[in-house]
């Protein structure tokens, strides 16, 4: 079976000279949660912009499931961004129909109940919500589909603990187990639990690619030093 | 997936197009049960009075326009090149599908914006006062505009579908050229929307020197005043009409092709989201 995402001499250049990711070769197999991990500016969303289509590589490629990011791909990866991507004038419910009119592996019915467990009212739009409630609407569609490949950018960047504890649950309850879950963020501390495998960037590059047992019992340390030793400044 | 997309855009669209195009129905009514239905052509104040409205009306009509082209515009960059592009350009769903839509649902409210442009001006002139005083006068003024000849008792649906046609057209030049205008201001990586507005600016002037340049070529315009082709004397507004907005219809129709093609492809090949 082919891995979920490989890529190969992936950089991407935006004015002359600067490198948010440089030569990047990378191996994501199936069925693990892998944390992107990385000082702001690593290019881990340079990373996961690429995977997603939304800017255009300088040099390299991508393979998703095999294919170059396209049609086929998207239907495949159900993507958190770092801010917030839905139309905001919209009303919850239509965002759900929204989701459900184009990507075939959306599940309404798991929307509603998470909207429910929450009590998010399905009538509001989402421009009257707190910020904190919209993230929550936006990681619930996000993770109402059965993707192969779950990309999270942030995803508890800016809400409290609770709510951070709460996204957790809802990530580990919703993804199947051949999925792939790959969480970009710098607060490690509240994830390394739920992670198989970490990769470390830095200014683009590749600094570390290893699974969280490997760290743990080969160097004897958890995520987060280690994560602080690498990028000490 | 195209019907989906087009049914979220139309959506979009309508929320406020179908508002504003309200209001401009509404004006035009008001302006024929006020000003033109009581007008009486003899009297200088009431004619006063409804030249005055009629400017107001214009100037509404001319921002409805205005409004139309803008809030297509805003659509079109809000739903495809800011944060809301990550979700779009994340649907499975193909850039020319994208752009399809966009292009289809779009010009179709610009076309119904001049067919309702036109019929609120139908709606103001078709006023007894007026139709009275265009009756009295229906010879002389379709001979002075130059109904005559091969122009002579042209069939009234001939007239109007050449000007759908032409509607049509223009419509979906307008529209592809706000939308080449955009996504060529995205290659202004730090300035996005003044480089869309500068090139929108941009094609637009170079369409009007292009077509200026068409016209002096075929004669249609002269920088002698009184040219004899020109003279008053020989002179048909309906045949320069027709000549003009023929030249007008095959230059929009080609750079339509062109700029669709350019914006097909950036948004293939250039597409970087900030």
């Amino acid at each position: 079976m082919k891995p979920i995402l490989e890529c190969s001499g992936l950089s991407k250049q935006y004015t002359a000279g600067y490198y948010a990711l440089k030569n990047l070769n990378l191996v994501l197999e199936r069925g693990q949660i892998i944390g992107l991990l990385g000082p702001n500016g690593s290019g881990k969303t340079t990373f996961i912009k690429l995977i997603n289509d939304l800017i255009t590589p300088t040099s390299g490629q991508i393979l998703i499931d095999g294919k170059l990011p396209g049609v086929d791909t998207k239907a495949i990866v159900s993507y958190l961004p770092e801010r917030t991507h839905l139309d905001q004038t919209m009303k919850i419910k239509d965002l759900i129909k929204y989701f459900a009119d184009f990507y075939e592996d959306f599940r309404m019915e798991r929307a509603f109940t998470m909207l429910r467990d929450l009590n998010i009212d399905q009538n509001a739009r989402l421009k009257n919500l707190s910020k904190g409630t919209k993230e929550k609407v936006q990681l619930i569609l996000v993770m109402s589909r059965d993707a192969k490949l779950y990309i999270l950018d942030e995803p508890i960047g800016g809400v409290d603990p609770a709510a951070r504890d709460y996204i957790l649950h809802t990530i580990l309850n919703n993804y199947n187990e051949e999925a792939t879950i790959l969480l970009s963020t710098h607060l490690i501390h509240d994830i390394e639990n739920i992670l198989d495998q970490v990769v470390f960037i830095r200014q683009g590059e590749l600094v570390l690619n290893a699974s969280v047992d490997e760290i743990r019992m080969q160097q004897g340390k958890s995520v987060d030093s280690l994560f602080r030793e690498v990028f000490k400044c | 997936m195209l019907t989906k997309l087009m049914k979220y855009d139309f959506k979009a669209l309508n929320r406020y197009l179908i508002l504003i195009h309200a209001f401009l129905l509404a004006a035009a009514a008001a302006v024929r049960i006020f000003l033109t239905e009581p007008l009486r052509p003899g009297d200088s104040q009431s004619i006063i009075v409804s030249t005055f409205g009629m400017i107001l009306f214009v100037l509404i009509a001319v921002g409805i326009s205005f409004a139309t082209g803008l809030l297509t515009a805003i659509r079109f960059y809000k739903n495809l090149f800011s944060d809301e592009g990550y979700l779009t350009h994340t649907l499975p769903v193909t850039r020319g599908q994208h752009l399809l839509s966009k292009t289809i649902a779009g010009s179709t409210w610009y076309f119904l914006d001049q067919i309702l442009l036109l019929g609120s001006l139908f709606l103001i002139f078709h006023a007894k006062p007026l139709r009275n005083l265009f009756n009295a006068n229906k010879a002389e003024l379709l001979k002075e505009l130059g109904f005559t000849g091969a122009y002579a008792n042209l069939a009234l649906w001939k007239i109007i579908l050449y000007l759908l046609i032409f509607l049509l057209i223009s419509a979906l030049s307008s529209v592809i050229m706000i939308y080449a205008s955009v996504v060529l201001g995205q290659l202004f990586t730090n300035h996005r929307v003044l480089g869309a507005v500068i090139c929108y600016i941009g094609l637009t002037t170079i369409m009007s020197i292009v077509s200026y340049a068409l016209l002096f070529a075929l004669g249609l315009i002269s920088l002698k005043v009184h040219d004899t082709s020109m003279s008053m004397q020989y002179f048909n507004t309906v045949s320069y009409m027709v000549k003009t907005l023929n030249l007008s219809m095959i230059l929009a129709a080609v750079t339509s092709v062109i700029l669709y093609v350019i914006t097909y492809q950036l948004l293939q090949t250039k597409l970087n989201l900030n």
